[in-house]
């Protein structure tokens, strides 16, 4: 059973500068990038507070050192936390639960290695998505390699009225080709999400089309 | 650290530069410390005090170097020696010298135009300081080899006041440590002298290769490295000839060259390049050039090298030495490596090969990429 309590002590311990907050579901402190062999490269005040849907989505992380520049290109929201993930990339890794170590070390704390390279160098290491529809747009188009909006709709909307077709028949792609061979592949990266969320995302992208 | 480093800062159109080989010797060749945050072209101004702090060694806490070279008392070579170098007698270096992080200088290689009048500040705090260690000869006190205490002539002037005052002169070999060598060129005798120093020091600069091997027992170096201040095309013309009459050529060769005179044209002609008629390179300095060994390398210490004015440094010298290179990628602009707004030192470690060291904000940005690769996100959005 998962206890929240229980996640943020065990975490503690492995940063002994971040502190549980008095009578809030939050931990604050400074979070040390510290690179394997190259040592300390900086260092960030952060927030991180827990919402009602932890651990089934990232907690909110505000940058309270106000190293990052709160400026659009920087992906810093407008109430102030960090926008470390594209939506459906954040709704899948947190789909089963996560764990507060990983996700400091294996979000966080990359998020804001990311930011280090960016004061050096003006730009994201793996360059960053667009700014609301347009980024969910360039991830959708990145995960189904294509650049045909209307066709992503079509498929998305397939995988939500559950049409798609069997392993050994024809893709829906008109290739001839038997499905598992095809678009299997694509498509199954969006198994793992709820329909309801497809549905609502699908109304998001074609706001954009 | 089992590596030989030479380091060579951006000072704009100045010299800088730090040999520093693996039994931890340190040799300063010119220095130019400027004060402020920016430049005139609104760069920053690299921190060459703290930089030159962190990679020399000390003793007794205080900061040393073996050796300091100053190549001509132009101010730009020794610009910030007063506030930065230690003046005076090591016993009384005191808490405040401490506070100031000052610089001990244990041998200081001058040329006896340091003794010239018409010096900038800088350069009057070396004359002062080279005047008190070589009366520590003249009165042949005991201290004159202590630390903090020796002086070496480069060059010889025929002025008997400095006859008993140690030297080096063009054609020795200079052993310092275990791993360096070098071989002095210039100044020349006949460019001593002191009632032209006013108008023209560059002429006196001290030109020399210093030879680096890769293990103490080695009888051939790894690296060849070549200083010379600013000495113009005249002087070159000279140490090619000298050397090669008396079959030096090897003392000639480099692997790594500082540009003369922040690659100013001067090197390549005496007539100026505005003259459209005669825009050509001597043949002796283009000579020179060609005893630039496999993959050599040339730095300019200078300010960005654009195709206007001024100069230097000069847009044709760049040409013509990156003619001589066997990339472009060799020649190297001290004042735009790696970032024209934030420039670093250039680093060469030299071990059974010569190669560039990565500047701080490069390791910086590496690590931090390779941080940001072993998260599960790749790219940030914003809603």
């Amino acid at each position: 059973m998962y206890s929240i309590d229980s996640d943020i002590e065990k975490t503690l311990k492995f940063f002994p500068k971040l502190k549980k907050q008095e009578g809030k579901l939050a931990i604050s402190g400074e979070l040390d990038i510290v690179h394997p062999k190259a040592g300390f490269l900086d260092t960030y005040e952060v927030l991180i507070e827990f919402t009602k849907l932890y651990p089934n989505c990232f907690p909110k992380v505000t940058e309270t050192s106000k190293k990052i520049e709160r400026v659009p290109a920087r992906h810093v929201n407008e109430n102030d936390t960090l926008c470390m993930a594209v939506r459906p990339e954040e709704i899948l890794l947190c789909r089963r639960g996560i764990k507060l170590k990983w996700f400091i070390e294996s979000v966080l704390i990359p998020h804001l290695a990311r930011e280090i390279y960016f004061e050096e160098e003006k730009k994201y290491p793996f360059g960053d998505y667009s700014h609301g529809i347009d980024g969910l747009w360039e991830y959708f188009m990145e995960k189904f390699d294509s650049k045909d909006k209307n066709w992503i709709i079509i498929v998305l909307e397939k995988i939500v009225n559950n049409e798609l077709p069997k392993n050994n028949e024809d893709c829906f792609c008109g290739s001839k080709i038997k499905y598992k061979k095809c678009h299997k592949y694509q498509v199954n990266q969006f198994l793992s999400f709820e329909t309801s969320y497809l549905s609502d995302e699908i109304i998001n992208l074609k706001t954009k089309l | 650290m089992n590596k030989h480093l030479v380091k060579f800062y951006p000072v704009d159109n100045g010299d800088t530069s730090l040999i520093k080989p693996k039994d931890k010797i340190t040799l300063l060749v010119d220095v130019n410390i400027r004060e402020g945050e920016t430049n005139s072209d609104g760069n920053d101004i690299f921190d060459v005090k703290k930089d030159l702090i962190e990679s020399i060694e000390t003793k007794d806490g205080n900061y040393f170097l073996n050796h300091f070279i100053l190549s001509h008392a132009d101010e730009d070579h020794c610009l910030g020696f007063e506030k930065n170098f230690y003046q005076g007698d090591s016993k009384e270096y005191g808490e405040s010298n401490q506070e100031n992080e000052e610089i001990i200088i244990d041998e200081l290689w001058v040329t006896s135009l340091i003794f010239s009048n018409g010096l900038c500040s800088d350069a009057k705090a070396i004359k002062k300081e080279a005047n008190r260690r070589i009366k520590l000869i003249e009165e042949d006190s005991s201290e004159k080899d202590d630390f903090g205490n020796k002086i070496k002539l480069i060059g010889y002037d025929g002025n008997e006041r400095y006859e008993d005052i140690p030297n080096h002169i063009p054609g020795e070999i200079v052993e310092i440590g275990d791993y360096l060598e070098l071989f002095i060129h210039a100044p020349f005798k006949a460019d001593l002298i002191e009632s032209r120093a006013e108008k023209d020091r560059n002429s006196s600069s001290i030109v020399f290769q210093a030879s680096i091997k890769n293990n103490s027992y080695d009888t051939t170096p790894i690296a060849k490295l070549f200083f010379g201040g600013d000495a113009d095309h005249y002087r070159w013309e000279k140490i090619l000839k000298i050397s090669e009459e008396n079959n030096n050529e090897e003392k000639l060769e480099w692997n790594i060259l500082l540009a003369p005179h922040h690659c100013s044209w001067s090197f390549f002609s005496d007539v100026p390049y505005d003259d459209e008629e005669n825009q050509e390179p001597q043949d002796y300095s283009l000579e020179f050039l060609d005893y630039g060994l496999e993959d050599a390398k040339i730095i300019a210490s200078c300010k960005k090298i654009k195709k206007e004015k001024p100069n230097p440094p000069h847009d044709a010298a760049k040409d013509q030495y990156v003619d001589k290179l066997d990339s472009k990628d060799n020649f190297f602009n001290t004042s735009v490596h790696t970032k024209e707004k934030t420039p670093e030192p250039i680093i060469f470690e030299i071990g059974s090969s010569i190669e560039m060291q990565e500047t701080k904000s490069e390791k910086k940005r590496n690590a931090a990429k390779e941080m940001a690769e072993t998260g599960v996100v790749k790219k940030p959005w914003r809603l």
